[in-house]
């Protein structure tokens, strides 16, 4: 019998297998949702979920490309700061189940929160596209720096700024994916979050008209 | 619909660009290992020589053993022995001469048969049938310490090697000496002959040879071997103290209308750094150092005549290229750890590449070609190693555990046994069989086919990502047809494409963008860092400024009848007389350099030793009963392999091997305890480290 489980694909072969199965459930997601979402918003927080779970895992080959960042401050802007926490640490602990847990999950889970809050806290003022990538930019480095954060258990504050240099080049690396993601799921996130706007009203978020892109 | 297609399409667009990727760093595959052998034939300090398919290995033998020196040829398709040739006792156990294939020709003196051509610590070159390893003949040449060590070539059947003490040239066909130098006042140790070249009119002639000695001096021979000059390279380059040449030089002339430009590069090692000069000179003037590169400690052994143009230390390799100019320039350099064998060019299939053995912990050989790098690591590890060789489709690779193994594409099997039967003048079976014929062509043409295997996969991944894509995009037409929606593209604009090629961009470049910010914030980084680096901390304060060795024991490794289980409790600090000195219980936990291996031996107060194994070796006698160290000596010096009964190599527990670290003021040593230069304040440690 043949064992398939020894097959060893090597990473780009991987990375091309994560991408068409991210492929195939972004859109079947986005099939399922718009045939069955009343605009229930445990609805839309649990599609969300998925897809940043799904994302995180699959494009883990790329080293700190991911759309979760891009999907919590979304979240906090559109929705609330409080369904981004919830966002933030569903997706942080489910993706660390496969990626390995361990004590930067509260790391993560605390840092995409902080995004999403400062996205609610700034709803107002990110009405433009160009605010919007300029933050999914910024997001970027807040995020890996609050996580670097974690590194303190094991070493001692001294190394916390070399760390930090080093991991610059990772930075700029997820703040270039965040502007990618932010450019193309902000109008589909958008859209899909508002329509539960229109059903219950949100006083922590905008009420400007987000502009398409 | 427009958004689920725009991330669907997003998906893909990676797809692409990320093939180019197989062609970055680590993504070399190599052929699969086919078998390993222990050949039992002692140290294999050569790499092995791989030619037709069939695996040539010398061993330096075992006196102890009564296993003397040895050539064995292997069969790379079935590991089967085709011969085997008994030499003679080794003295030092190790034979260090490369090997070298003499093919038949035309040639006044080129031989009827292959030969494989090499030179014994003993002083005798040999030549031995490649078919049979029937001893075709041999010659002495005077040998008042090691012998022949170095590597030579051959230039149309005329065989030119180096001797100790001076340079031959020989008949291949028969073995008669055509000419000779000998000097006995100069050495030459692993010495490579170089050659001395002249570019006129784009064509390239061989005016001579160069020979390197242990004074660092450059001996330059007419194609008749007379002596032409003699350089003292140390001297030319302004360097003071011991410089030795273990390497391949290389000279070349450049005549052009205005000018007549000589070159001569070569390696220089020194104490504890090397050097690559670069000397120039016009006509009959006096050489000029035009280049002094600093590297690291050791010789890496360019070969023999080398047209490369590499040389290196045991931390980088250089190469260099030769502009229509008559200019050198240093076109890549690899950083590499611990290379001190032959580094020689290598051939995957059709691509090239180089072989670098690294002698660190594992003792692996670093693969690199243009489209990748690769690490080897030899099941047998922690051996030292000499190098690896190979042909178009096999490789091989042999190390000081007498450990051989082979790695070739299981697909061109048939191929290799073909090419061998060949080579050995035996009938292939497969030739008398019309369907291997034909599966040999598929075979051949596979061969000539650049794309490997990893490639063609990719290939088929992007076909079928493609055909995915296509279905997906037909089935969203179909569902959507009643709809309104079939403005797919519509919003998708300029914005999106530059996005994701920019970020395609970034991922693709991110290993270089990486390596540039990590190089340039070095400096930066490592003033931030102000970590405790005294490595007298936690020690008597007595011994501040003195030589102080630690040997860590970890409990659970020592059992009671090792002379290293009285320190396997506690830390113990013994004096210059072997008195123990009880230092505050307090400092004793700040110890800050053996948080995991708290328990041991450390003897201080020594001065004035430079030699690191002698400190050694005196310290641990001071300990009452003794502390022995047993240790093997090789090309390379002592590698200590046990301590006070404790045997790295012999342990056993959640990893696949263990040796002995050697760790000198706080960081771990780049040279082994033979090398080691101390100084005043130098404090060294061994403990037991681990690698899977």
């Amino acid at each position: 019998m043949v064992a398939y489980h020894v097959l060893d694909l090597n990473p780009v072969v991987s990375l091309l297998l994560n991408l068409t199965l991210l492929g195939i459930i972004c859109w079947s997601l986005f099939k399922v949702e718009k045939n069955y979402s009343n605009g229930h918003k445990f609805v839309i927080l649990g599609f969300l979920a998925i897809i940043g779970i799904a994302g995180r895992i699959l494009m883990s080959p790329i080293p700190n490309v991911q759309p979760v960042t891009v999907i919590v401050l979304l979240a906090g802007i559109r929705m609330g700061a409080k369904e981004s926490i919830f966002l933030a640490s569903i997706i942080a602990l489910f993706s660390n189940l496969i990626l390995g847990n361990g004590i930067w999950t509260i790391y993560q889970a605390a840092a995409w929160a902080l995004i999403g809050c400062l996205g609610a806290l700034f709803s107002n003022r990110l009405e433009s596209p160009m605010k919007l990538i300029l933050m999914a930019a910024i997001s970027g480095f807040l995020f890996d720096w609050f996580v670097s954060l974690s590194i303190l258990h094991s070493v001692g504050f001294d190394m916390l700024i070399p760390y930090l240099i080093v991991g610059i080049p990772y930075d700029l690396l997820h703040a270039v994916g965040n502007i990618t993601f932010m450019i193309w799921l902000s109008n589909p996130l958008t859209e899909i979050m508002s329509r539960n706007i229109d059903n219950n009203l949100n006083i922590e978020v905008s009420e400007y008209e987000p502009e398409p892109f | 619909m427009q958004k689920y297609l725009k991330i669907f399409l997003f998906s893909f667009v990676f797809l692409n660009p990320f093939v180019n990727t197989v062609s970055s760093e680590e993504s070399l595959a190599l052929p699969e290992i086919q078998w390993g052998k222990d050949l039992e034939i002692g140290y294999i300090s050569t790499a092995p020589l791989v030619v037709d398919g069939i695996i040539i290995v010398k061993g330096g033998g075992d006196s102890n053993l009564g296993i003397n020196s040895t050539i064995i040829a292997y069969r790379a398709d079935n590991g089967s022995e085709i011969w085997r040739s008994d030499f003679k006792e080794s003295i030092y156990n190790f034979e260090i001469s490369p090997l070298l294939l003499v093919r038949s020709g035309s040639w006044s003196c080129s031989p009827n048969l292959d030969l494989i051509v090499t030179g014994w610590t003993s002083g005798s070159v040999t030549a031995h049938d490649l078919r049979t390893g029937t001893l075709v003949w041999e010659i002495n040449s005077s040998a008042p310490s090691w012998g022949i060590t170095g590597g030579g070539v051959e230039i149309e059947g005329r065989i030119i090697w180096p001797t100790e003490t001076g340079i031959i040239e020989l008949c291949a066909s028969d073995g008669n000496i055509l000419n000779q130098y000998e000097d006995p006042e100069i050495r030459t140790y692993r010495a490579n002959i170089g050659y001395w070249f002249s570019y006129e009119n784009d064509s390239r002639t061989i005016r001579g040879f160069l020979q390197g000695t242990e004074k660092g001096q450059i001996l330059t021979y007419d194609l008749n071997l007379t002596l032409i000059n003699k350089f003292e390279i140390p001297k030319i380059s302004n360097l003071s103290g011991l410089w030795k040449i273990r390497s391949t030089p290389v000279m070349y002339q450049f005549s052009s209308e205005s000018s007549n430009l000589t070159t001569l590069l070569t390696h220089l090692q020194g104490q504890d750094e090397s050097r690559l000069v670069h000397l120039n000179w016009t006509d009959n003037l006096t050489p000029l150092l035009i280049e002094s590169y600093i590297l690291g400690p050791g010789s890496a052994i360019s070969d023999a005549g080398q047209e490369n143009f590499l040389w290196g230390s045991s931390t980088e390799i250089l190469k260099f290229s030769i502009t229509n100019f008559g200019e050198i320039e240093e076109t890549f350099r690899w950083n590499v750890s611990d290379v001190t064998g032959e580094i020689k060019p290598i051939l995957i299939g059709n691509i090239t590449g180089y072989c670098f053995p690294q002698n660190n912990a594992e003792g692996s050989w670093y693969i690199t070609t243009d489209i990748g790098t690769t690490i080897w690591a030899p099941e047998k590890r922690g051996w030292l190693t000499a190098g690896c060789g190979s042909d178009s489709n096999v490789m091989a690779g042999a190390n000081d555990a007498s450990w051989l193994e082979v790695r070739f594409s299981s697909t061109n099997l048939e191929l290799i046994a073909m090419i061998i039967d060949e080579a050995l003048g035996l009938e292939s079976e497969s030739t008398l069989n019309n369907e291997s014929d034909s599966e040999l062509e598929i075979d051949e043409s596979e061969q000539s086919n650049p794309i490997n295997t990893s490639e063609q996969n990719i290939l088929v991944f992007i076909y079928f990502g493609f055909s995915v894509f296509i279905i997906f995009v037909i089935i969203i037409f179909l569902v959507n047809r009643n709809n309104n929606e079939r403005k797919i593209l519509e919003n998708i604009d300029s914005k999106h494409i530059i996005s994701v090629v920019v970020l395609i961009t970034v991922v693709i470049i991110f290993p270089q963008i990486n390596k540039f910010w990590l190089d340039s914030t070095e400096d930066a980084r490592s003033r931030l860092i102000t970590i405790e680096n005294n490595s007298y901390y936690g020690l008597p304060s007595e011994w501040e400024n003195k030589q102080v060795i630690c040997i860590y024991f970890p409990s659970e490794f020592v059992t009671q009848n090792m002379t290293a289980s009285k320190f396997s409790e506690d830390r113990i600090f013994l004096d210059v007389d072997g008195s123990e000195i009880l230092i505050d219980a307090n400092s004793e936990d700040k110890v800050n350099f053996s948080e995991d291996i708290a328990t041991g031996v450390c003897i201080g107060g020594f001065e004035n030793y430079t030699s690191g194994f002698n400190f050694m070796l005196d310290a641990t006698n001071v300990v009452d009963e003794g502390l022995e160290v047993s240790y093997d000596n090789s090309v390379w010096g002592p590698y200590v392999h046990t301590i006070g009964g404790l045997n790295a190599n012999k342990l056993t527990g959640n990893f696949s091997g263990a040796y002995w670290a050697l760790y000198h003021n706080g960081v771990m040593s780049d040279v082994g305890i033979g090398d080691l230069v101390l100084s005043e304040n130098s404090v060294i440690i061994w403990k037991i480290a681990t690698y899977s």
